[in-house]
């Protein structure tokens, strides 16, 4: 079927319309080759493209969920320093208190030693009294 | 002068332009992006850093408050 056209052509226009014809068939094949390229790359370019407007949304979605962590850290920062001042405050009124009921308790052995003293000396004067009594008893009723 | 390209060629090109500068467009909201997670970043550990301090220091505190009483 091709060597027909061949003959055909040679027959009607010869060697100079077979090349003309080879020649429109090769511009034919490579326009048709450049034109499949041509929208292959524009197809790539375009998933690109929603590739990289999907990345900027997941990004989007990070930065805000790192803006929150971070506001959440200063928060929570701030709710820890007051914490560790309480417990401080805490610790040192503990402290102070630690330190009067040590000095009351003080006071009060120094009291019942006082105590003791003062019913020891009373306990030595009422024997004494005691044997004063005794003593003029017997002188009376010698 | 012969103009090698077809109109479809021709549309093709201005697609393939707009596009290329809308990408433009995206990787410049990408790098802005990535400017501010980092700029989060650092005050981040920082603020993590100074939390694990005080948590540290509030423990010291209850330790010697429980060893006091």
């Amino acid at each position: 079927m091709l060597d027909r056209a061949l003959e055909a052509l040679l027959a009607a226009g010869g060697v100079n319309g077979i090349f003309l014809v080879l020649f429109l068939l090769c511009i034919i094949y490579l326009q048709s080759k450049r034109d499949t390229e041509s929208a292959g790359r524009l197809s790539d370019a375009r998933e690109l493209l929603t590739t990289a407007a999907d990345v900027n949304r997941a990004l989007t979605v990070l930065r805000d969920s790192v803006g929150g962590v971070a506001q959440s850290q200063t928060t929570l920062t701030a709710t820890i320093q007051t914490m560790h001042a309480d417990s401080a405050a805490y610790r040192e009124a503990s402290r102070e208190r630690d330190r009067r009921v040590e000095e009351m308790i003080g006071e009060s052995a120094k009291l019942v030693r006082s105590i003791q003293e003062t019913v020891k000396d009373a306990a030595e004067l009422t024997v004494r009294n005691n044997k004063i009594l005794k003593d003029l008893h017997d002188r009376g009723t010698a | 002068m012969f103009n090698f390209f077809t109109g479809r060629d021709l549309e093709r090109r201005e697609e393939l332009r707009q596009v290329k500068a809308a990408l433009s467009g995206e990787l410049e909201r990408t790098r802005g992006l990535v400017r501010d997670i980092d700029r989060y970043n650092d005050p981040i550990r920082t603020t993590d850093a100074q939390i694990m301090d005080y948590l540290r220091r509030t423990a010291q505190v209850a330790d010697r408050g429980k060893r006091d009483r």
